[in-house]
């Protein structure tokens, strides 16, 4: 009886806590996905201020993502609509959140996922506080209880803000790296953590269960990459059965200029490397027949407004973008 | 791979819980196994293949107990076959198999002190050979290759060398069982940062493995969530100040040192202390009762009365197996007796403590790191006590004379500041970057100390707002509210356990949300290493 009482005592607290938790994560979660309201990483998070079901490409990865992908010039050039996810330093498992985010609003068809974070170890306890910030967003937002107002205990959470350059960050510095033979081939194979292994296979369930097409993709950096993570994440996709493009090793389609188009000496590229490498992708997606055209439909009538103001606001103005935080790994 | 850092981790907290469940359902003979399993398993986890030093020091440890006692156990029978007018025989065969048994322990403490020394200590001694070499004008230069130091090897040395130094006096018999000796000294809860246990605390609670008891579980779980709180609410947020001021020091005034200093003192304690409440936690779990290691320290009237409260088994340790046997030895006998016919009884004694002291705090400082700082931290702390005793008699009269009352409350309150301030003092050298550092660092309290900076903004430079300092200081009002009640004998997870359990839950529930809500985890903070399982 004494067991049963304390069997039934557990499970009561253990109740009367998921529902603590439950209602103070309604509190904690931001009411839109702005820097005021507290949202993680906001610009990558703008694709859930996007129209319902209008962005057809998302580009999820780091910082090379961000710097390399202009989704707007995707939208200029073939009229597809792309976000670029992209976040400093970002681990795999928020890298599944983001799809898992996306999923809230969006339909994607395709998802370009960025190579490098594969080789960006984490730990399970990572991957397991990611997830679970996710499902009790009181854990990934607790640090809130600075900002908190009034509407945070009576509103739900309404995401309409979105980021005009759709996640892109522009950058025009030149610095050429010292060493450009980064891709000496080699039959060495670079070994992944089982944390970003789980992620990644994650991310292709996902992708399968909602139609969407997983593309992994390594964007020319003579810091970042080598033979033996080439061979490594050939070989990881070879298992999940999903493509690999590495422009590493694609000079004659994606041909990187390393005097003229990296801003930091090979590790990220800029603005002329990034049109390098959208046009590659925009190309890729057309002669794959992997998304429609919307332009002159009028649902994405934003869109032409959006590129306009890229250009003289961002391009024109010259308007660097400022460097990201990098989210801690573990 | 199981990799674990840290006690505040979701690898440590399902590796017990995972032990938790294991030892409860299996029997008596097979629970001490699961928690050896699990004990080395754990320090697999943390160590790697370095588990092997553990290993090695257990058998070695077992094996001189038993070869200690058999040449007790032989010195006994050869003595008890002589006959009561056989005294110089006897004299003479008691001398020998001290002798013996001196030897022995000289072996065993040259093999484990000896290691210890080796393994953490030659990257210090080779960089000083190396600065000494190059002030002579000599152009040679001694390279090591990086030595692997296994987590917690400072601990499990001392708790090896206590044992066999019990067994060598007597107070325990050797134990000839392997597994309980390998439990008292691999016990995981305690192997990465102690407390230091002697033989007679622990192995005997470890043998009995008894079944884990609901009053257990739930007292060991709320000391375990008060040391969450300690470390991830204070601990790690202060860290953002203290990383950035104790590496960019010339970039701060004198002000932002001094608050630097007291932050470190507090964020050491929180770490410190936060991580005994979770090992006595999870020892408590299975009935395991460990050695207190904090006792409010900074209720102390003296840096001598704070050591008795502030990592008391490191202590203890210093004071039985070292400062007693040296104050012992013959020389320092002699010593005393020669300074007691010219100083007085007073001052007499002093001359021969100070020399035990001074070696106790050599030790202490080096236990701490390999690094002259931690030297100095020693000494500073050898100095303040040795101080403290010589200038008593003339403390005494000066009160007297004042008319100041010594065991009123004011006067206590102010020694208690005083001690506190001496204490933030030495921390400062511990945390320097080196002793220099340390040193530019304490002169700029002194010389550039100006309240501008609580204007200007620059304590919200690290990435610390206005909210976190508030939090800081209602965590640290709470815990001295706590502390205070303690200190007054009140055992307040006794009187939670009695409260009705809406109450009781109320108090669980805002302590976990507490934690949840004001940790500093996850964004942009980085968690501090425990920082003395690095000692």
């Amino acid at each position: 009886m004494v067991y049963v009482k304390r069997i039934i005592k557990a499970l009561i607290f253990t109740a009367g806590l998921i529902f603590l938790l439950v209602v103070a994560s309604q509190i904690f979660v931001p009411k839109n996905n702005t820097e005021e309201d507290g949202m993680d990483y906001f610009v990558a998070n703008g694709f859930q201020g996007e129209k319902e079901n209008s962005v057809d490409v998302l580009f999820i990865g780091d910082s090379e993502f961000y710097s390399s992908i202009v989704p707007l010039q995707m939208w200029n050039d073939a009229g597809y609509t792309g976000y670029n996810c992209g976040t400093g330093g970002q681990p795999l498992s928020y890298s599944l959140a983001l799809l898992q985010r996306s999923l809230n609003k969006q339909s994607p068809k395709v998802l370009f996922l960025e190579t490098n974070a594969i080789y960006r170890d984490q730990s399970l306890a990572k991957v397991a506080y990611t997830m679970a910030g996710e499902c009790l967003p009181i854990l990934r937002y607790h640090d809130r209880w600075k900002i908190l107002k009034g509407k945070d205990f009576t509103e739900t959470p309404d995401y309409n803000w979105s980021d005009n350059d759709k996640g892109y960050r522009f950058y025009t510095e030149v610095k050429p790296p010292e060493n450009i033979n980064h891709m000496v081939p080699s039959d060495e194979s670079e070994s992944i953590c089982r944390a970003n292994r789980i992620c990644v296979s994650a991310i292709k369930d996902l992708c399968d269960k909602n139609g969407i097409k997983l593309i992994l993709v390594s964007i020319p950096s003579t810091s970042n990459w080598n033979y033996p993570r080439h061979n490594g994440v050939a070989k990881l996709a070879e298992e999940l059965d999903c493509e690999f493009l590495d422009l590493n090793l694609l000079p004659e389609e994606c041909p990187i200029d390393w005097n003229a188009d990296t801003r930091d000496r090979g590790d990220h590229l800029n603005y002329a490397g990034a049109q390098k490498v959208t046009a590659y992708l925009t190309s890729y997606l057309t002669e794959h027949h992997l998304v429609e055209s919307h332009k002159g439909d009028p649902y994405y009538a934003n869109w032409d407004e959006c590129y306009d103001k890229f250009m003289t606001d961002t391009v024109g103005a010259g308007k660097e973008a400022p460097q990201d935080m990098v989210e801690t790994v573990d | 791979m199981l990799s674990i850092s840290t006690y505040y981790s979701l690898q440590y907290l399902l590796l017990l819980s995972a032990a938790v469940v294991f030892y409860e359902i299996f029997p008596l003979r097979a629970r001490r196994w699961v928690m050896l399993l699990f004990s080395y398993l754990f320090f697999f986890a943390v160590s790697g293949k370095l588990v092997c030093y553990l290993i090695l020091s257990t058998l070695s440890i077992h094996h001189i107990g038993i070869w200690l006692s058999d040449v007790q156990a032989e010195s006994k029978a050869k003595l008890a076959l002589l006959g009561k007018e056989a005294k110089e025989e006897k004299k003479a065969l008691s001398a020998s198999y001290l002798h013996k048994q001196r030897c022995i322990m000289t072996f065993a403490v040259i093999l484990h002190v000896g290691m210890l020394l080796m393994l953490k200590y030659t990257p210090f001694a080779v960089e000083n050979l190396n600065a000494l070499i190059h002030f002579t004008g000599i152009s040679y230069t001694f390279r090591l290759k990086k030595i692997l130091v296994p987590i917690g090897i400072s601990f499990y040395t001392l708790q090896a060398v206590a044992y066999l130094f019990d067994v060598y006096r007597q107070k325990i018999e050797a134990d000839k069982n392997l597994l309980r000796l390998s439990l008292f000294m691999g016990f995981f809860p305690q192997i990465m940062e102690g407390p230091i246990c002697r033989y007679s605390d622990t192995a005997e609670d470890l043998w009995k493995a008894e079944r884990i008891r609901y009053d257990n579980l739930i007292a060991g779980g709320q000391r375990i969530l008060f040391g969450f709180m300690k470390k991830i609410v204070l601990a790690d947020r202060l860290n953002l100040l203290i990383k950035d001021v104790f590496s960019k020091y010339d970039d701060y005034d004198g002000f932002v040192i001094a608050l630097c200093a007291i932050c470190y003192t507090i964020q050491l304690y929180m770490d410190f202390s936060g991580t005994m409440d979770v090992v006595i936690g999870s020892a408590q779990i299975f009935g395991v009762k460990l050695p207190e290691n904090f006792k409010r320290p900074f209720f102390s009237t003296t840096i001598s009365e704070f050591w008795k409260r502030w990592h008391v088994t490191l202590g203890t340790f210093f004071k039985d197996y070292i400062f007693f046997p040296l104050s012992m030895s013959k020389p320092l006998k002699k010593l005393t007796t020669k300074a007691r016919k010219k100083l007085g009884n007073h001052f007499g004694p002093l001359l021969a403590g100070a020399v035990a002291l001074f070696c106790v705090w050599i030790c202490n400082g080096l236990w701490h790191g390999a690094g002259w700082n931690y030297i100095f931290f020693g000494m500073f702390h050898f100095v303040l006590i040795l101080l403290g005793s010589i200038i008593e008699p003339a403390a005494i009269k000066v009160t007297q004379k004042l008319h100041i009352k010594r065991t009123s409350k004011p006067y206590k309150f102010f020694q208690i500041i005083r001690t506190t301030i001496l204490v933030c003092i030495g921390e400062l050298f511990f945390r320097a970057e080196g002793l220099t550092a340390g040193f530019k660092m304490f002169k700029k309290i002194f010389t550039n100390f100006t309240f501008a900076t609580l204007k200007d903004g620059t304590l919200f430079q690290f990435g610390m707002d206005k909210q976190d300092y508030i939090i800081i200081g209602v965590s640290v009002i709470l815990i001295l509210i706590i502390s205070i009640l303690q200190e007054r004998g009140m055992h307040i997870r006794e009187s939670i356990s009695k409260r009705n359990i809406a109450i009781q839950f109320a108090i669980y529930y805002a302590l976990i949300l507490f934690i949840i809500i004001f940790g500093a985890y996850g964004g942009n903070y980085v968690p501090v290493d425990p920082i003395y399982a690095g000692f």
